[in-house]
């Protein structure tokens, strides 16, 4: 995936995050964890989505429910990718 | 062979260390952050969000009217129809709420218990289903735990954090909310929040209660939470479940007010 490929993607995300329903901004952030190779943009994405949305209930440790969602979704789109032939190419 | 599997094993370990050391790190960075300085993300977020949402609110207004005219001509006759019932509903019930409530603010009178509540306006910003966890995010700073009502009379929820801009208001009906009630009844039960202005209470077979009366916190006396919808009867249970909603499109919802005192 090129470089502006990458932008347009991260363009996208953040007008679902400001402008689309949460399932909708959800769905786009788990094609994006599928479709780009190292997705490590998904972290900061979800401290943002917690910036905006969150309050002091949906935080576990001091870290909001997202950005514990992102990394899990980070990890594991890395481990799977990492198994799967077609990512290898 | 063999060397080969150990050498792509040892290769596939050091490549799961990497990124699990970033996330573990960033994730401790973050949570550090916030132990020290609670409000720095949401601040940080808020000052980058607001503008966008209050553009947004600001151009909705307008895109609505053009926007109007692509509808088809006999989906606008039925809205017609199904909107003039409505009208024609809520005015029988204004007439008689009009009566009440001359009669409710001469008893307050006479029992020295006026309405001397101080109530601020705010404009919402975002509402469901955009906002994640049942919030609505209002423009004005409101105090945590200020209660939020639309309407004149339905309690909606309260603050739940206060930023320099703008605050968050967290729903009643907030998937795991449980919250004390009062039926027309006069019986107290428990009600669970079920999300976008939806709650659940299970009452005993006994109790009676009717499709379309209202439900109010055991708390808030002048403000209503919901209009019951259905009722799950069913024979093998000794109790029932009261489904009730918000009398509200919690989805369009633009201003709401804030109970200041």
């Amino acid at each position: 995936m090129s470089t502006i490929q990458r932008i347009i993607y991260n363009a996208l995300i953040g007008a679902a995050v400001l402008l689309f329903p949460w399932w909708a901004l959800v769905g786009v952030l788990i094609l994006f964890a599928v479709t780009v190779r190292s997705p490590y943009e998904l972290l900061v994405w979800g401290l943002v989505i917690d910036g905006l949305y969150g309050f002091a209930g949906t935080r576990f440790l001091n870290i909001g429910f997202f950005t514990w969602g992102a990394s899990f979704v980070l990890l594991f789109s890395l481990f799977i990718k990492d198994r799967l032939l077609a990512y290898n190419r | 062979m063999m060397k080969n599997y150990h050498l792509k094993s040892r290769r596939r370990q050091t490549i799961y260390r990497r990124p699990t050391a970033i996330v573990i790190l960033f994730l401790l960075v973050v949570g550090g952050l916030t132990f020290l300085f609670p409000r720095l993300f949401p601040q940080l977020s808020h000052s980058l969000g607001t503008p966008f949402w209050k553009a947004k609110e600001v151009t909705g207004q307008y895109l609505q009217a053009p926007l109007s005219y692509f509808k088809t001509k006999s989906s606008l006759e039925r809205e017609n129809d199904r909107l003039e019932s409505r009208v024609q509903e809520l005015e029988a019930r204004v007439a008689i709420t009009a009566l009440l409530l001359d009669e409710n603010n001469a008893l307050k009178k006479i029992l020295q218990r006026a309405e001397n509540r101080v109530r601020t306006l705010a404009r919402v910003i975002v509402r469901p289903p955009q906002s994640p966890f049942g919030t609505f995010i209002v423009d004005t700073p409101v105090d945590q735990g200020k209660q939020v009502v639309a309407g004149d009379a339905v309690l909606l929820g309260e603050s739940v954090e206060r930023l320099e801009d703008s605050s968050i208001v967290r729903l009643y009906s907030g998937s795991d909310n449980v919250l004390d009630v009062v039926l027309a009844s006069g019986v107290f039960a428990e009600a669970q929040g079920r999300g976008s202005g939806n709650f659940v209470l299970e009452v005993p077979k006994e109790t009676e209660v009717a499709v379309g009366e209202y439900i109010k916190t055991t708390t808030e006396s002048d403000y209503v939470l919901g209009v019951v919808e259905e009722i799950e009867d069913n024979e093998t249970s000794t109790f029932k479940r009261v489904l009730f909603r918000a009398p509200l499109n919690l989805h369009s919802i633009e201003w709401v007010e804030v109970i200041e005192s």
